[in-house]
């Protein structure tokens, strides 16, 4: 099972995927992290790593380096033993290179790449690589992937979703926040997608439940599960550490229940 | 997104998919030379017909008449 989750920038979509993973693993998975979100940096912290793991684009040479080395190698006719994983039509988890992954006790974490510099170009090639990385991407029944989807949608223009099982939302109190997830629902539709479900972020009564449900209702969506604004995360988020069990971690666990009772 | 696809034509306003996920196009001594992102190289023979930098993000390559 592959979930996407996706959302506004500043909705929480990181700390939900984190708090998912550790749900999903709880019962039983092997749970693979994919980071494709190209901005931010630091959802290694989530799991408590203290280093991320080395890049996905790495495997292809790096973006800023990608045309010198693919030219130098065509060039003298070598072949690059790193790139030949993502030559193969199916990538298994214990395929990933060790540096490419961070492991931990049923939990892997990969990171596709980050723009780290000014003048840099854009994140296409990040896009390509998350798009295959993805479609070649094969689970067995005991693992699930979960993707940390760059915010807004430019993604669903790489097609990025084609090989995704269900695109998560990620809805915070917010009339654009409400907008977005009604576009993904749009788009992650047009892209085949089998499941789109939405889940409240953020939410501090139950009144303010009540009222975003609505809205979502209105926008052809039904939400899945509500988590509560937890000062747990608020803490863990500002120390850039992992979260701990508290009121959001306990609300993820009934929107887990329904993402596996779908697989 | 701007990586492009490289197409041939193949007749009246058709075109066939070369290759896709290009990032590099180089014009060789009689020939195109492709690069995709995962190490897949190619070698067209033609002349460039177009390249949409906007819409489609497709170079377009037009192979040369067949000699009699």
């Amino acid at each position: 099972m592959k979930i996407s989750v996706c959302g506004k920038g500043g909705s929480g979509k990181s700390v939900i995927v984190a708090l998912l993973a550790n749900q999903v693993r709880a019962r039983g998975y092997r749970v693979l992290v994919v980071d494709s979100d190209e901005s931010n940096s630091g959802l290694y912290r989530m799991f408590g790593f203290d280093q991320p793991p080395t890049p996905l684009l790495e495997l292809v040479g790096g973006k800023g380096q990608v045309q010198q080395k693919m030219l130098a190698k065509f060039s003298s006719g070598e072949s690059e033993p790193k790139m030949q994983v993502l030559g193969q039509d199916r990538i298994q988890v214990s395929d990933i290179p060790p540096q490419h992954i961070k492991r931990e006790d049923g939990l892997g974490l990969v990171n596709v790449g980050k723009i780290l510099h000014s003048l840099e170009g854009c994140a296409c090639p990040m896009g390509v690589l998350t798009r295959e990385f993805l479609a070649k991407l094969s689970l067995e029944k005991n693992e699930a992937a979960i993707v940390d989807m760059e915010a807004g949608v430019e993604h669903f223009g790489r097609g990025v979703a084609t090989s995704i099982d269900e695109v998560l939302i990620v809805v915070e109190p917010s009339f654009e926040s409400l907008q977005l997830a009604a576009r993904i629902k749009e788009l992650a539709a047009d892209a085949g997608v089998k499941r789109t479900s939405a889940i409240l972020n953020k939410i501090a009564s139950d009144e303010m439940a009540k009222k975003l449900k609505e809205e979502l209702r209105k926008r052809g969506l039904e939400p899945i599960g509500t988590v509560r604004y937890d000062p747990e995360i608020f803490q863990a988020t500002l120390e850039g550490r992992a979260p701990r069990d508290g009121a959001a971690a306990e609300d993820v666990k009934e929107i887990v229940d329904s993402l596996l009772s779908k697989s | 997104m701007c990586i492009a696809t490289v197409y041939l034509t193949a007749g009246d306003d058709n075109k066939e998919e070369i290759m896709r996920d290009v990032i590099w196009v180089e014009a060789a001594d009689d020939h195109f030379r492709i690069l995709n992102m995962f190490g897949e190289e190619k070698h067209l023979q033609g002349k460039l017909k177009s390249i949409d930098f906007w819409q489609e993000h497709a170079v377009v390559i037009e192979p040369h008449p067949k000699t009699q």
